[in-house]
C-alpha cells in the first residue's frame, strides 16, 4: 500500500513558499498561545541539501522561537556532518526510518532504482552516533512492522545498533484493503509480533525506549499518552506539501477517501489561523474520535483510542468501524495487563 | 471513588512503587507517571494550557 502522490510533487519547497510557511506558522502559534511541533517529513527532507536546509531551519526557528519542537524524519541516506551541525545549531532532532536488519529493511525500502538502502541508512546512523551533540540530535528510529519477520531478530538488531528509541508503526491498511501480512480483520499477526517485542522489552535489563508500548502502558498506569493513534488525546495534524498545498494527516492517503480537504487550500491563500478554526478543519479534527459503537462501548478505548483514522476504513461504512488492528491491540493490552497488573490505575484495571 | 478510597489506593500505589521492580522498562514508566502527576498541578497556569482553562 505505497503512496505514489509524491511523484507529482516538487522535490523541494520553493523559497517563496518556505517564507510564507514560516510566517503563517508564527501567526498560528501567536493565535493559539501554545507551541506545536513541526516535522519535516518524507519524501525525503534532506534532498534540500545543506544550504537550503540551513536557511529553512533558521527561518522556522526564528519564526517559532525555542519552545516549538522542530524535527526531521529522514531515510538517513543523506545524513552528513554538515547537516548534523546545522541541526545542532537550530536545536532540531532527527528520527531515522529503519525497519530492522537488512533482510527486513531492504524488502520494501529500496531507492528509485530498486537498490537496497540498509547499508547507507546505517552509515547515516553511525554518523549521528559519532556526532558530539548526538544525545540532543538523535531521537531514535521509526520502524514499520513486518509481521512476517522475527520480532526477536528485530529487537536484538536495534539493541545492538544502540538506538535511543524505536517507534514501531503498524503497516497502513484497512478493513477493505488489509495491511500486509494480516489475513483477516480478526487475525492477530501484528498482535503476536508486537506482544513478543513487549515481552523482550519488559525482560531487558537496559531497554531502549519503545514509544508505542510506553504510551499504552502509561495510559494503563493512569498517565498521559503523547502518540497519535493511542489514547484519547486529540491531535491537530496539518500537512503542508512541497507545492504549498494543505492536506489532512498523510496517513489518510492509504484510505480511498484520501487526505484532501473539500476545499483545495494553499498556504498563503488564507491564514492558517482561519483554516484551523474553520468548520471544515474542525470536522476533520473531530473525525479522529472513534464513532463505532463497538469502540464507544469498549472498556479499552481509553488505551487504544480506536487506532488511527485511516485504519478504520471499510468500503460500506467509511471510518465508522474499529481499527483493523482491533484484535491485535486487544491481544497486546491483555499482555500488558499481565506485565503491569499490580500497578494498574484503578479506573483502568477493569 | 470517595476520598477515603482514593487515599487508600494512593497508599497502596506508594507501597508498590517502593517495592523492588525487576523490569527497568516498567520502573521507568512508573517513575514518569508519578512525575506527571506532580507536573500537572504545577503546570496548571502555564501559558501552554491557558486556552483550555
Amino acid at each position: 500500500m505505497g503512496d505514489e502522490s509524491w511523484r507529482n510533487m516538487p522535490k523541494r519547497m520553493s523559497l517563496a513558499t518556505e517564507v510564507v510557511v514560516a510566517e503563517e506558522l508564527a501567526g498560528l502559534q501567536r493565535a493559539q498561545g501554545r507551541p506545536f511541533s513541526v516535522v519535516l517529513h518524507g519524501g525525503e527532507p534532506l534532498l534540500l541539501g545543506a544550504a537550503r536546509l540551513q536557511g529553512m531551519l533558521q527561518r522556522l526557528r526564528q519564526a517559532l522561537g525555542p519552545v516549538c519542537g522542530i524535527s526531521i524524519q529522514t531515510n538517513g541516506v543523506l545524513i552528513s556532518d554538515a547537516i548534523l551541525d546545522i541541526c545542532t545549531d537550530q536545536n532540531v532532532t532527527l528520527s531515522v526510518s529503519l525497519d530492522g536488519p537488512a533482510a527486513v529493511h531492504d524488502r520494501l525500502r529500496v531507492d528509485l532504482r530498486g537498490r537496497a538502502t540498509h547499508a547507507l541508512v546505517v552509515k547515516g546512523i553511525e554518523a549521528l552516533k559519532r556526532h558530539p551533540a548526538r544525545t540532543q540530535l538523535f531521537s531514535g528510529v521509526l520502524a514499520v512492522v513486518d509481521p512476517q519477520s522475527s520480532p526477536e531478530d528485530v529487537y536484538e538488531y536495534f539493541k545492538g545498533l544502540g538506538v535511543p528509541s524505536v517507534d514501531f508503526l503498524y503497516r497502513d491498511g484497512n478493513h477493505t484493503d488489509l495491511p500486509h501480512g494480516k489475513t483477516s480483520p480478526s487475525s492477530t499477526e501484528y498482535g503476536r509480533w508486537i506482544t513478543t517485542i513487549l515481552d523482550l522489552y519488559i525482560a531487558d535489563r537496559e531497554p531502549f525506549r519503545i514509544r508505542m508500548l510506553d504510551d499504552m502502558m502509561k495510559l494503563l498506569l493512569g498517565g498521559l499518552g503523547v502518540k497519535e493513534g493511542v489514547g484519547l488525546t486529540d491531535y491537530g495534524i496539518l500537512v503542508i506539501d512541497t507545492d504549498g498545498s494543505l492536506k489532512k494527516n498523510d496517513t489518510l492517503k492509504s484510505s480511498p477517501l484520501g487526505d484532501r480537504f473539500d476545499t483545495a487550500w494553499k498556504i498563503g491563500d488564507r491564514s492558517l489561523v482561519d483554516i484551523a478554526s474553520s468548520p471544515v478543519f474542525q470536522n476533520y479534527h473531530l473525525a479522529q474520535r472513534p464513532t463505532s459503537m463497538i469502540c464507544v462501548k469498549c472498556p479499552l478505548l481509553k488505551i487504544c483510542g480506536g487506532g488511527m483514522l485511516t485504519h478504520r476504513f471499510k468500503d460500506e461504512s467509511g471510518y465508522n468501524n474499529p481499527t483493523v488492528f482491533c484484535a491485535d491491540q486487544q491481544m497486546l493490552i491483555a499482555r500488558m495487563r499481565e506485565h503491569i497488573g499490580a500497578f494498574l490505575h484503578p479506573a483502568r484495571a477493569a | 471513588m470517595d476520598a477515603g478510597q482514593d487515599a487508600q489506593v494512593r497508599t497502596e500505589e506508594a507501597q508498590l512503587l517502593d517495592a523492588p521492580i525487576e523490569s527497568p522498562a516498567i520502573r521507568r514508566l512508573l517513575e514518569e507517571v508519578r512525575a506527571e502527576e506532580i507536573d500537572v498541578s504545577r503546570s496548571y497556569n502555564r501559558t501552554f494550557n491557558r486556552h483550555n482553562r
